[in-house]
C-alpha cells in the first residue's frame, strides 16, 4: 500500500510539472513568438521603415512618458514624505485611501477628467461657465500622473516603514531639524524606491492606450495608434510592430527594476516598522511643500471619485444636480446580468487559477530548486513586463490559425486572463514562499511524505493568507483589466471594462460612471469577504 | 557495523566540502560529530538523510546501500536545528505526522502517540498548538516526532543550540535517558565541546571536511592525535615541538621564592583559572576552588607533566 502511494505521488508530481511547463509554453511563450515571427519574418513593412514613418509618434510617446514620470515622481515623493509628519492614525487613513483608489478601472481618471473639465464639465462648465477643450497631451500627462501615483506612493510608503527608528532618533538627539532629517535620512533611504517608481511610471505611460484614446484628442501616441491599427484598420502587422517597439523600453526597464528592486527587498527584509520615530515636528520646507502637494492630490482623488459617483446617481438640470435613477436606467441598455456575471465569473476563475499556477511554479522553483521551472517563471513573467495589448495581440496571432484555433470563443479570453494573472501572482507568490523555512518540507520527506503531502500539509496551509491575497489581487486586476483582452472579446461576450471603454468613446459618460461604480463596488465586496475570512481564520 | 560510510565526498561548485570520509557507527551508539562552523558537519548529515546527493562514496545502513535512496524511503529521521514543527498543527498532530505514511491502523497510531506523549511528558499538551509551547517542550515534540516512526537511525542537527544553558543541560540528560531506553542509534551534530563530551559514546572530530580523530571523549581529550584536536578540545598550553600540557595538569603552590608569577586570575565557581608567567612562557592553569585564592603578582612554584601529541 505504501508502494502504491509512492507510485501515485510520483505520477502526480511528474504530471503537474509537465502540465505547468506545457501551459506556460503554449499560452505565454507561443503567442509572443507568433508576434515576433509575424513582425520580422513573415514579411510586410520592415521595422526600419516603420520606425522612420513613426518618428513623431515615438517622440510624442517619449515626451508624455518622461513628463508623466517626472510629475508622478514629485507627487509620489511628496505623498511619502508627508507621512513622516503625521500620527499613526492619519497615516493609516491616507494609506487606506491609496489602497482603495487602486480598486478602479484604469481609465477612470480620464472619465473623471472629462466629467470635471470637459466641455460640459462640472467645474469648467458647471462652476466657471467655460467651455474649454480638455483634450490633448496636458490631459494625458495629468491623468496618468494621478492614475499612477497611488501605486507608486504605496511602494515608497513600504520603504519608509523599514527605516530604522534609531537612525532618526539619533539625528534628533544631535539637534537635527525635521528638514535635515528628511533631507539626510528619509530621501536617501527612498532612493532605490524612487528609481523603481520612475521606471514603473515611464513604462506604464508608454503602454497606456486608454488615456490617450479617451482624452488625447488629436494628439496620438504609439500605444493609441497601435489600438486604432487593430480596431479601425485591422492592420495586425502594424499593431505588432508598434507593440514590439513599446516592449523594448519595457524589457530594458525591467532589468533596471530588478536591480533597484533587489535593494528595496534587502531594505525590507532587514528592519521593522519605524513608528517609534514619527511624527516629526510640523515645520520646515519639506512639511509645507509635501503638505501642499498631498492636499492637492487627495483633493483631486476626492473630486475624481466624487464626480464619478455624482455622475452615476445624479443628473444636471439648470446648473444643479439632483438625484436620479436615469443613469442606472440608461446603463441597463448596455449592461445586463449576464455581463456582470460573466465579468465576476471570469475574475473568480482567473484569480484562482492564476494564483494556483503561480504558487505551484514557485513551489517547484524554490522548494524543489528546479532550474527548468526558474526558466518557466521567467517566461511566465513576460505578460507582467510587456504591454497588455502585446499579449492580446499575441493571442490573436497564435490562436487564429492551426494547430490551436480559439479566436471567437470565451475560452481565449479566459485563458488570456488566467495567464496574465499568473504573471502578476508569481511575484507575490515568490515573496510569500520565500518566508517559509525550507526545513518544513525536509521534515515531511524525512518522515516519509512526498510531494502531495508537502502540498497538503505544509505548502498550501502555510501560504493560505498569501494565496488569498494573491487571489484577491488577481480578482481585482481581472475586474479592471482591458489591455490584453480588448482584441479578443467577441460581441455578446463583453466584460464590464470593455463596455465601459466603449460607452466612454460614445460620450455616454453617465453610463460609464455607473459601470465604474459597479466595478468598484464588486471589488470592495470581494476585498471585504477575503479580509473578513482571513481575520476569522486568524481568530481560530 | 550498523552504519558504514565509505569514502564519502561532496563538493559545491568545485569547492570540496567533504573529503573521502570513512567511519562506522555501532548499533545503539550515540556518535557525536563535533567541529567548528563550516567544517562540513551539516553537509555530512544532509548526505546521510538523503537531502544532498553525494559525489562519491557509499552509505550502508544495516547492510543496505542507501546512497542513492530518496529521503522518504530511508529509515532515517532528522531533528533539525529549528525543529520545524508544523505551526498549523497541535502537539498531538505533529507527533502523529510521520505515522500517516506507515501502514498502521488509526487505533495503533493513537496508541503510539499516547505512549510517546507519556514518555516525553507531553500528555497535558496534546491539544495545544505548537506555537504556544516553550522551547524545551518544542524540542521534545520534535524529538518525539522523529522517534515515533521507529527509525533505524536518528540524526540531530544542533537541536539544543537555540536553548539557554540550564535547559540544554536538562535536555541533554533527558536525551541520553531516552536513547538508552529505546536503544536508538543516533548521530548528533554540535559545535559545543561540553555537549559532545557529555553525550557521545564516541566523537567524530571534523575540520575542513576531513576527519581529525574518531575516539571516545576521554581518549580525544587525553590523547589528541594532532594539532587541531589538541587545540580544539579544551584549553591547552602548547610547548615546543609537539609537546603540550593541559591547564589542570599544571600544579602551582604559593612560594615567595618560586619561579612563576601569577599574571591573571579568573574565578569560575568550581574552578579558578590562573595565568602564570614561568620560564618565559605564559601558562594557563586551572585549579579547583579549594583553599585561599591566589592574587595577581603572587610568586608560585610550577610543576607539570607534559605529553606528546599522538601518545
Amino acid at each position: 500500500m505504501v508502494r502504491n502511494r509512492r507510485i501515485i505521488n510520483r505520477l502526480t508530481d511528474k504530471s503537474v510539472y509537465l502540465v505547468i511547463s506545457l501551459v506556460i509554453l503554449i499560452f505565454i511563450f507561443y503567442p509572443y513568438a507568433a508576434i515576433f515571427f509575424a513582425a520580422f519574418i513573415k514579411g510586410g513593412t520592415s521595422y526600419l521603415s516603420f520606425l522612420r514613418g513613426h518618428v513623431i509618434l515615438l517622440g510624442h510617446s517619449v515626451f508624455v512618458a518622461v513628463l508623466t514620470m517626472v510629475l508622478s515622481l514629485l507627487v509620489t515623493v511628496a505623498l511619502a514624505v508627508i507621512q513622516v509628519f503625521l500620527h499613526r492614525r492619519w497615516r493609516s487613513v491616507l494609506r487606506l485611501i491609496l489602497l482603495v483608489t487602486m480598486v478602479a478601472p484604469p481609465f477612470v481618471t480620464s472619465l473623471a477628467y472629462i466629467n470635471l473639465f470637459g466641455r460640459r464639465g462640472m467645474i469648467t462648465y458647471g462652476l466657471l461657465h467655460l467651455s474649454l477643450n480638455p483634450y490633448g497631451p496636458q490631459g494625458i500627462i495629468l491623468m496618468q500622473t494621478v492614475s499612477f501615483s497611488s501605486l507608486n506612493a504605496l511602494v515608497l510608503l513600504s520603504v519608509i516603514q523599514t527605516i530604522d527608528p534609531a537612525l532618526i532618533n539619533s539625528a534628533r538627539s544631535l539637534g537635527a531639524s525635521p528638514t535635515a532629517i528628511v533631507h539626510d535620512i528619509i530621501l536617501p533611504a527612498l532612493r532605490p524606491g524612487t528609481m523603481v517608481v520612475a521606471l514603473i511610471s515611464f513604462i506604464r505611460s508608454l503602454a497606456d492606450f486608454q488615456t490617450p484614446t479617451i482624452i488625447g484628442g488629436s494628439y496620438q501616441v504609439l500605444a493609441s495608434t497601435g489600438y486604432y491599427a487593430m480596431i479601425s484598420l485591422g492592420n495586425l502587422h502594424l499593431a505588432a510592430l508598434i507593440n514590439i517597439t513599446l516592449a523594448i523600453p519595457a524589457v530594458a526597464g525591467f532589468f533596471v527594476y530588478i536591480h533597484y528592486g533587489r535593494s528595496l527587498t534587502l531594505q525590507q527584509h532587514g528592519l521593522t516598522a519605524s513608528q517609534g520615530a514619527f511624527p516629526l515636528a510640523k515645520r520646515g520646507w519639506y512639511w509645507y511643500g509635501s503638505l501642499l502637494v498631498a492636499v492637492i492630490f487627495y483633493l483631486v482623488l476626492v473630486l475624481q471619485y466624487g464626480s464619478i459617483f455624482m455622475n452615476a446617481v445624479a443628473e444636471p438640470e439648470m446648473g444643479h444636480y439632483h438625484l436620479s435613477l436615469q443613469p442606472l436606467y440608461q446603463t441597463s441598455f448596455y449592461v445586463d446580468g449576464g455581463t456582470i456575471a460573466r465579468t465576476v465569473g471570469y475574475s473568480l476563475i482567473a484569480g484562482f487559477l492564476g494564483s494556483l499556477l503561480s504558487f505551484l511554479i514557485i513551489y517547484y522553483r524554490q522548494v524543489r530548486r528546479s532550474r527548468w521551472m526558474q526558466l518557466m517563471e521567467m517566461v511566465g513573467t513576460l505578460p507582467y513586463i510587456l504591454p497588455g495589448t502585446f499579449f492580446g495581440l499575441g493571442y490573436l496571432y497564435a490562436f487564429s490559425t492551426k494547430p490551436l484555433v480559439m479566436t471567437g470563443t470565451a475560452a481565449i479570453v479566459l485563458v488570456n486572463l488566467i495567464f496574465k494573472q499568473a504573471a502578476f501572482s508569481t511575484k507575490a507568490a515568490n515573496a510569500v514562499v520565500s518566508r517559509l523555512p525550507m526545513t518544513y518540507f525536509k521534515t515531511v520527506r524525512d518522515l516519509g511524505g512526498a510531494t502531495v503531502a508537502e502540498w497538503r500539509d505544509v505548502f498550501f496551509p502555510l501560504t493560505r493568507s498569501g494565496f488569498a491575497l494573491t487571489f484577491l489581487n488577481g480578482f481585482i486586476s481581472t475586474m479592471t483589466t482591458i489591455g490584453s483582452i480588448i482584441f479578443l472579446v467577441h460581441p455578446g461576450q463583453e466584460l464590464l471594462t470593455l463596455v465601459m471603454f466603449d460607452v466612454v468613446q460614445q460620450n455616454e459618460y453617465q453610463v460609464a460612471s455607473v459601470i465604474a461604480c459597479l466595478i468598484i463596488l464588486i471589488c470592495l465586496v470581494a476585498a471585504g469577504v477575503i479580509f473578513g475570512a482571513l481575520r476569522l481564520s486568524r481568530k481560530d | 557495523m550498523f552504519l558504514e560510510v565509505h569514502d564519502l565526498s561532496k563538493s559545491y561548485r568545485q569547492h570540496p566540502v567533504l573529503h573521502q570520509l570513512s567511519f562506522n557507527v555501532r548499533r545503539g551508539e550515540i556518535l557525536v560529530v563535533l567541529g567548528p562552523s563550516g567544517c562540513g558537519k551539516s553537509t555530512l548529515l544532509s548526505c546521510l538523510n538523503g537531502f544532498t546527493d553525494v559525489d562519491n562514496g557509499q552509505v550502508i545502513l544495516d547492510g543496505h546501500d542507501i546512497t542513492n535512496q530518496p529521503p522518504e524511503e530511508r529509515h532515517i529521521t532528522t531533528v533539525f536545528q529549528s525543529y520545524s514543527l508544523f505551526p498549523n498543527m497541535t502537539v498531538q498532530q505533529n507527533l502523529a505526522y510521520g505515522l500517516k505514511f506507515q501502514s498502521i491502523s488509526r487505533a495503533q497510531r493513537d496508541e503510539k502517540v499516547a505512549r510517546m506523549m507519556e514518555l516525553l511528558q507531553l500528555t497535558k499538551l496534546a491539544a495545544t498548538p505548537v506555537t504556544e509551547i516553550s522551547g524545551g517542550q518544542q524540542q521534545r515534540v520534535a524529538l518525539g516526532r522523529s522517534l515515533i516512526v521507529n527509525p533505524q537511525l536518528l540524526l540531530l542537527d544542533e537541536p539544543f543550540s537555540n536553548l539557554d544553558a540550564e535547559l540544554r543541560l536538562r535536555l541533554r540528560a533527558e536525551l541520553r535517558k531516552l536513547q538508552r531506553q529505546m536503544k536508538m542509534t543516533m548521530i548528533f551534530v554540535t559545535h559545543d565541546q561540553q555537549e559532545a563530551l557529555a553525550l557521545g559514546d564516541r566523537i567524530l572530530l571534523m575540520a575542513a571536511g576531513r576527519i581529525q580523530q574518531l575516539a571516545t571523549g576521554p581518549d580525544l581529550y587525553n590523547h589528541p592525535q594532532n594539532q587541531f584536536a589538541v587545540q580544539f578540545i579544551g584549553a591547552v598550553n602548547q610547548l615546543t615541538g609537539d609537546r603540550y600540557v593541559r591547564p589542570e595538569a599544571v600544579s602551582i603552590t604559593p612560594n615567595p621564592q618560586g619561579d612563576g608569577i601569577v599574571t591573571t586570575c579568573l574565578f569560575q565557581g568550581a574552578t579558578i583559572n590562573y595565568g602564570v608567567r614561568y620560564q618565559g612562557r605564559d601558562f594557563q592553569v586551572t585549579c579547583l576552588n579549594r583553599g585561599p585564592q591566589l592574587r595577581v603578582g603572587d610568586r608560585v612554584t610550577v610543576t607539570y607533566q607534559d605529553k606528546k601529541l599522538g601518545e
